[in-house]
């Protein structure tokens, strides 16, 4: 297959994935004059494009954004730290895997936002509540993929390093973890994201910052372009950090080739 | 026959959408409320329009359906609903329908409603509030964006505070009660219902109960631009519906009886009786748009701009519609009864 064929399907790629944005963006912005949706709902994209420059220009969008993104990053390294231990821990310890592995797989069950009530009666309004409950989201990837990947490191490793003689730290941090790595960075992708999305569920309640405060106040002050601002902001702040982390994984495991679809 | 069964299909149509059109009347009336925060039942006037079925009464004979809709989510769901053009007629607190107007709602204000809606502060019994001034510094939970968060603002400025004096937490409902409870904030604006001070968790601070009707709370009825201007006997005859509501409520002789409609949205009947010991029953359900209603109106049109609420003010006399109330209050010979 010649380079310049493969080139001009990229491209033909490229421009297909642009094609349905750009027709949802001409249908978003013709849906108020064809009476499809008041505007009042759904704040057509220029409007929309006003509203975000005047919340660059005052300030108040980044101020929103940094609270934001402290809650994640805090409540992601509470959240998928743990998540990584009791992984590690139950992937090696076959004892330890029957005794907490049915637990957390029940409590799982407990949908996230119903801990929010019970977080703030134990924890009171402040910032403490929104980092547990944005840690509760992302412990969960992060523990389930560690303790997979581990359980899903080949015999043959554990046979090498029984000849090696590592024991203890160095058989986990040579054998165990490199060979767990891909699974437990697919945690760390799954739990970054998840803590993005959770800062909103988290800014719902009893919040005076944040992108998702902005837009609980845009909602009870009937101001639905910031209530959609702020939806444009999540999504993009959310595809910035996933397309970080792509990059990262891409050169962490190189090696690695997997199946991407198409037919050959 | 097939051919006939078409045309007489056809035929039957357009005669239908012809005697509509002729009787000038929907087919339903999609009303919309705030909803209590216990059982499915409006309060104040609502209430008593539910409870006594004067809207299906009125439409009865002419088989106007009513569809009424009550809210959790107070003010702002039903300014998102009237948004959606979901709602016909709306009824809803002072602010949120300001807040709706400034925000483009193509409404009209056809009619007062429950003027003297009391807001009751508590404080958890540790914080060291006994007034109004000791709420400086403290950490306060309002919904913002209702009319509780506007006579909060009212209440601390007639002690020469503002809201950056005190710390604001946007909760609402039970998350506020449980808030106060734990100690997370420091006090609640709220209603009359407060199980919290019944239960020894939290103490009376200050309520409206004695001050001028202008602090109070009050609610509007709106009827939506597009529904006015297609049916307006029909919007004559929904503020009718209210204005025997607010009558009967006016009558001391029914308090008994309101009493008994107020319990049916969960408040209990205890904090009601408290709620309205004193309280000149004709004042607080007089529906009349009157010169107090108006100013009363520019005031927080004025506050909600200066808090940065909305964005823009409106003329409040563009968005008053007196014709309706005046022509219902004719009617049923009330036109003197709140002068």
């Amino acid at each position: 297959m010649s380079k310049s064929f493969i080139k001009h399907f990229q491209w033909k790629d490229k421009l297909l994935a642009l094609i349905v944005p750009l027709l949802l963006l001409i249908l978003w912005q013709s849906a108020g004059p064809l009476q499809l949706v008041s505007e009042l709902i759904l704040t057509p994209p220029l409007t929309l494009f006003h509203t975000l420059a005047d919340l660059v220009g005052s300030g108040e969008l980044t101020d929103n954004i940094i609270v934001s993104l402290q809650r994640v990053v805090i409540g992601f390294l509470v959240g998928a730290s743990s998540g990584f231990i009791l992984g590690i821990v139950m992937g090696l310890s076959p004892f330890l895997k029957r005794t907490l592995l049915p637990l957390v797989k029940s409590v799982q069950q407990v949908p996230e936002y119903a801990w929010m009530p019970l977080l703030i009666i134990l924890f009171s309004v402040g910032e403490l509540p929104k980092i547990i409950f944005i840690a509760i989201g992302a412990f969960y990837p992060m523990v389930f993929n560690t303790f997979q990947g581990i359980s899903g490191v080949p015999k043959n490793y554990h046979e090498l390093a029984n000849v090696y003689n590592y024991k203890n730290y160095r058989y986990l941090t040579k054998v165990i973890i490199p060979g767990a790595l891909p699974s437990i960075f697919t945690g760390i992708r799954l739990s970054l994201g998840l803590s993005w999305m959770f800062v909103v569920g988290a800014e719902l309640f009893g919040c005076d910052s944040g992108i998702g405060y902005m837009m609980i106040w845009g909602r009870q002050m009937f101001q639905i372009d910031l209530v959609m601002s702020g939806l444009v902001v999540i999504g993009a702040i959310g595809f910035v950090l996933n397309f970080i982390l792509e990059i990262i994984e891409k050169r962490l495991f190189s090696w690695r080739r997997s199946f991407e679809g198409g037919i050959a | 026959m097939k051919k006939w069964i078409r045309f007489l299909t056809i035929a039957g149509l357009v005669s239908m959408t012809v005697a509509a059109q002729a009787a000038n009347k929907p087919a339903v009336i999609r009303v919309g409320a705030v909803g209590s925060s216990g059982k499915p039942f409006a309060g104040g006037i609502n209430g008593i329009v539910q409870d006594q079925g004067l809207l299906q009464q009125e439409f009865k004979n002419d088989g106007i359906q009513i569809q009424l809709t009550l809210y959790k989510g107070a003010g702002p769901a039903v300014n998102e609903a009237l948004a959606a053009g979901k709602l016909d007629i709306a009824s809803i607190g002072d602010l949120p329908c300001v807040i709706g107007r400034a925000g483009g709602l193509k409404t009209r204000y056809i009619l007062g409603r429950d003027n003297g809606v009391n807001s009751y502060i508590i404080a958890a019994p540790q914080a060291n509030i006994h007034s109004l001034r000791d709420l400086k510094g403290k950490r306060i939970s309002v919904s913002k964006g209702t009319k509780t968060h506007l006579t909060l603002n009212r209440l601390l400025a007639q002690v020469g505070l503002t809201e950056r004096d005190v710390k604001l937490v946007n909760l609402s409902g039970a998350d506020a009660s449980a808030a106060l409870a734990t100690g997370s904030v420091d006090a609640i604006i709220g209603g009359a219902d407060r199980p919290l001070v019944q239960q020894g968790l939290a103490v009376d601070v200050y309520d409206t109960r004695k001050d001028p009707i202008q602090n109070k709370g009050r609610g509007a009825l709106l009827v939506t631009e597009e529904f006015a201007k297609k049916y307006p006997d029909i919007v004559k005859r929904v503020v009718k519906a209210h204005i025997r509501a607010a009558y009967w409520a006016s009558q001391e002789k029914n308090k008994e009886a309101l009493y008994a409609v107020e319990t049916k949205t969960g408040s209990s009947r205890q904090s009601l009786v408290v709620d309205l010991a004193g309280q000149n029953l004709k004042e607080k359900y007089n529906p009349t748009l009157n010169a107090s209603s108006v100013a009363s109106f520019k005031d927080i049109v004025d506050f909600a701009f200066r808090s940065k609420l909305i964005r823009q003010k409106f003329d409040v006399d563009q968005w008053f519609d007196k014709s309706y109330s005046e022509v219902a209050l004719k009617e049923l010979g009330l036109e003197n009864y709140w002068k």
